[in-house]
């Protein structure tokens, strides 16, 4: 028996010695950084990025293409109009277009005006045809049967004509639409789709099932291993500047543990995803690795029913609000790991937006008195309304005591679950219980839509300015869970159509305003991204857009001097 | 004998149909194919969900759809994908394929040495080597395999940085791009092999052998072995015929049961170094959704388990004389 303990004493500290050896505990920790300015790169050298999941439908703009794993992967091979910075700023893509404007505001009229020389890479001009092309298939009218993912903008386009030898283009809108600038971000060429057939065939079959042999962009796909990998070299004929990398690979990883390991062993050299408290603390652990840090147009944020037996109560949901410290929920949750990330006082704008070169973001959460915490302030507006808290549970103005309060969440989501712990502990203090419905994910998008909850909290993309909040907050959207206010509408549509960028985040921040104080939206933090690559690369910022940090590919090299680690 | 087969090739006709009508109705009722394309931001317009609802089928009753799928099975095709570009057959003959080549040098080589390492111990109780090989293979089995996978990468990555180069690939079946030529082709795909054989040989060997030891030893204690010995036979051919073939029975039940299992995908060493194998496929077929992708998968393991479970009744006849006379 003694001899038997002994061996395994034996085999136990072997294991405890290789665990040791190779944790690797010695490392020195790198620090997070926010890098978005270009650096000096020399050409040549090669990256391969470590992504999710494998392209399973080649049409960006196509229902099932639109994913954003997607649209990362291939934009390189497409060209765009307009460029998202790391500040938020949307820029015109200066190797595609001379100019993109407004020229007429009644019929609203966009002219693009090329540049010499832009082509696909079998040396064929990109043109009004693509245009014309890229229009159609997003436009019901013109292709009921494209399975297009947005057709919004595009169907309010009355015609396109080209000029001036195809180097200039004029659409004409038979509506204002403010979010111009966000249409056409992937132009699909229209002598491929001749090949394919029809509109509906090209688009839904010729695009989606083939793998591009063309592009438009700085690199060109040179193979494709479902599932396993996607090689690019860069475009002969492409006309812009750079690229530098000679092969950019993507080497499909499924989950952010096996992508670091594959870091750390080398397989891989980029890592691009959403970060948690223990993948910082591996990627940190890492040595010579560039680590970046930043936030997204998407954010999380808390919502509330408007309507239904008690969540109906405005005081109530103010109370609610009030007495929520969502600055806290967000130092308890990303400011373990994301320092950066600020929280977020607006539902309309993330902190530092740009809308047309002005400052956009407004903190309209402290004047309305929400989301610090103020317990006491909380009681007083429910006891004004006729609640009263007692011996810890509060009572309602017909004396009987409040149910309890349903916070949907997604229970496969860390994050969301930490906030609805967090958001349960404080309104304990307002005696209101809080029952957590962790829903996975078949059951919790549905829940959202119907109105099934509360309190929930979620997650939107900004990107689209006003018709990203018109899909939650519009009267009978696809997911107002039944939330309707005249005014909100008034004020979306407004801001749909304006095409000033002063008088649109006017109408924008006035929105804001209404929707928080309706409680219907509690804004938290944007969410956060991390891109960890060998300090021997550079110019490979986070993105904040949907399209993430591929969008400045052309720009990514070898740096002259790599940074000290 | 034959008759056997035939019975045994009968009931398992029945038992897929029944298990076709099960998995069928448990994964119809189990989520929604379409949920991310109506989860979308911005919203997709309903033009295209109920296009796809109606390439799906998901516009039918349960039970037309039912007998849609199984029609489409005898004429070998697995239903459409909610991924337009999926052929389920296709991707399931090349994940078969990945997963094989990934774990039958590992059944082989835990069989090979869980029949050796627990016979022996078996032989030769509480004495060397048995007070070695039972404790290494009670650490090995209170070892998670996650953790044993986790660690051998992890020793992997540490042996590669330690020696200057990449001798362990922890990532995928080949590298990216896979080199020209065929020694170095077959050096880089060892080189991928060797930590997850080694895992999943580990873990097969740490249960193998524990089964095998124990029917050596009870074996042992049989009358049928005290006779033999009464009967003066040599001690090679008491062990061998008395003691060792009748022992084969439990393991070759043990190993019966596992090889449908591991064949539908060693779920956790393809996860962890990132194989492309039948594990894989029914991760990803999950988290798409894939509804059809999941009943194909779960219709190959339910026949994997029937064949297997053939396999092993008719082994059984094999290795142990009463259950064919006893027919």
């Amino acid at each position: 028996m003694s001899t038997l303990r002994r061996l395994s004493l034996i085999a136990v500290a072997g294991a405890l010695f290789t665990t040791a050896a190779c944790s690797g505990s010695d490392a020195p920790s790198n620090d997070a950084t926010n890098q978005t300015e270009v650096q000096e790169v020399v050409p040549g050298g090669e990256i391969t990025i470590a992504a999710t999941s494998p392209i399973t439908d080649w049409n960006p703009i196509s229902a099932n293409g639109d994913t954003t794993g997607q649209r990362q992967q291939q934009w390189p091979l497409y060209p765009h109009p307009f460029l998202t910075q790391p500040d938020t700023s949307v820029v015109i893509n200066e190797a595609l277009l001379e100019s993109a404007d407004v020229v007429e505001s009644d019929p609203m009229t966009v002219e693009y005006v090329l540049q010499d020389g832009v082509q696909w890479s079998d040396g064929t001009p990109i043109s009004v045809d693509d245009f014309v092309y890229t229009q159609a298939v997003q436009d019901p009218s013109k292709c009921a049967e494209c399975l297009a993912a947005f057709t919004e903008g595009y169907s309010d386009i009355t015609s396109i004509e080209g000029s001036d030898d195809g180097k200039t283009i004029t659409m004409v809108y038979s509506e204002p639409f403010s979010e111009w600038r966000a249409l056409f971000n992937y132009i699909l060429p229209a002598h491929i789709a001749d090949g394919y057939g029809d509109l509906a065939t090209s688009f839904n079959e010729g695009f989606v099932q083939n793998v591009p042999e063309f592009s438009g962009g700085p690199y060109i796909i040179q193979d494709y291993t479902d599932g396993i990998s996607m090689t690019m070299v860069p475009n002969p004929n492409w006309y812009g500047d750079g690229p530098n990398l000679e092969t950019i690979t993507t080497r499909y990883i499924t989950g952010q543990g096996e992508q670091l390991t594959a870091l750390q062993s080398g397989e891989v050299q980029l890592v691009y995803a959403t970060p948690t408290v223990d993948t910082m603390d591996q990627a940190r652990q890492m040595q010579n690795m560039t680590i970046q840090t930043g936030s997204t147009l998407t954010y999380y944020h808390l919502g509330m029913k408007t309507t239904g037996d008690v969540m109906s109560d405005a005081a109530l949901r103010t109370a609610i609000a009030t007495a929520l410290d969502l600055g806290d929920m967000r130092n308890r949750t990303i400011g373990q790991f994301a320092e950066d990330v600020p929280q977020m006082k607006s539902s309309v704008y993330v902190p530092g937006q740009q809308i047309g070169g002005q400052e956009a973001y407004q903190d309209n959460m402290t004047d309305l008195g929400i989301g610090a915490g103020d317990a006491e302030g909380a009681i007083a507006i429910l006891e004004e309304a006729g609640y009263q808290v007692t011996d810890g549970k509060l009572i309602q103005p017909d004396g009987t005591p409040l149910r309890d309060l349903s916070f949907l969440t997604l229970g496969t989501d860390v994050l969301r679950m930490e906030l609805a712990q967090i958001a349960q502990q404080q309104l304990l203090a307002i005696g209101i219980t809080v029952t957590i419905d962790a829903a996975d994910g078949a059951r919790y998008s549905p829940a959202l839509r119907e109105g099934d909850f509360d309190i929930m909290a979620t997650g939107t993309a900004l990107d689209l300015g006003p018709l990203s909040l018109q899909q939650w907050y519009g009267t009978d959207a696809p997911r107002s869970f039944g939330y309707s206010n005249e005014e909100a509408d008034r004020l979306m549509e407004a801001a749909a159509a304006e095409l000033d960028p002063a008088a649109q985040i006017e109408l924008m921040n006035e929105l804001d305003r209404v929707l928080m104080g309706d409680g219907v939206v509690l804004p938290l933090f944007g969410t956060p991204m991390m891109a960890v690559y060998p300090n021997t690369h550079g110019n490979i910022f986070i993105n904040p857009s949907k399209y993430g940090t591929t969008m400045n590919i052309e720009q990514w090299g070898l740096l002259a001097e790599p940074t000290a680690s | 004998m034959t008759g056997m087969i035939v019975r045994r090739l009968l009931s398992a006709v029945g038992v897929l149909l029944l298990a076709s009508i099960v998995i069928f109705t448990v994964i119809a009722v189990s989520g929604d194919p379409l949920a991310d394309l109506r989860d979308r931001q911005p919203p997709v317009p309903p033009a295209v969900i109920q296009a796809e609802e109606a390439r799906l089928g998901l516009d039918q009753p349960l039970h037309e759809r039912y007998l849609s799928w199984i029609g489409g099975l005898f004429q070998g095709d697995l239903g459409p994908s909610t991924i337009a570009t999926r052929d389920i057959g296709a991707e399931l003959t090349s994940r078969i394929g990945v997963t094989l080549r990934l774990v039958v040098v590992a059944v082989v080589i835990a069989l090979i040495l869980a029949l050796i390492a627990g016979t022996i111990s078996g032989l030769r109780q509480r004495r060397f080597p048995d007070v070695v090989l039972t404790p290494m293979t009670f650490v090995m089995l209170a070892l998670p395999s996650f953790w044993m996978a986790v660690l051998f990468k992890q020793w992997g990555i540490y042996f590669n940085e330690q020696v200057g180069e990449s001798v362990f690939a922890t990532v995928g079946a080949n590298s990216v791009p896979p080199p020209q030529g065929f020694v170095p082709f077959l050096l880089d795909s060892a080189a991928h092999l060797v930590l997850p054989t080694l895992v999943l040989t580990l873990v097969h060997f740490a249960t193998w052998s524990r089964y095998q030891r124990t029917a050596i030893a009870e074996s042992l204690a049989g009358d049928h072995v005290r006779f033999a010995v009464l009967k003066g036979l040599s001690r090679g051919r008491v062990v061998r015929s008395y003691v060792v073939r009748p022992a084969l029975v439990p393991i070759i039940t043990v190993v019966a049961l596992d090889l449908p299992v591991l064949l539908s995908g060693a779920v956790i060493t393809e996860t962890v170094f990132q194989w492309r194998g039948m594990g894989g496929f029914l991760l990803e077929s999950i988290n798409l959704r894939d509804s059809n992708a999941v009943l194909a998968w779960l219709l190959i393991a339910a026949f994997a388990v029937v064949v297997f479970n053939l396999i092993a009744d008719l082994l059984y006849a094999i290795v142990d004389p009463r259950v064919r006379y006893g027919n």
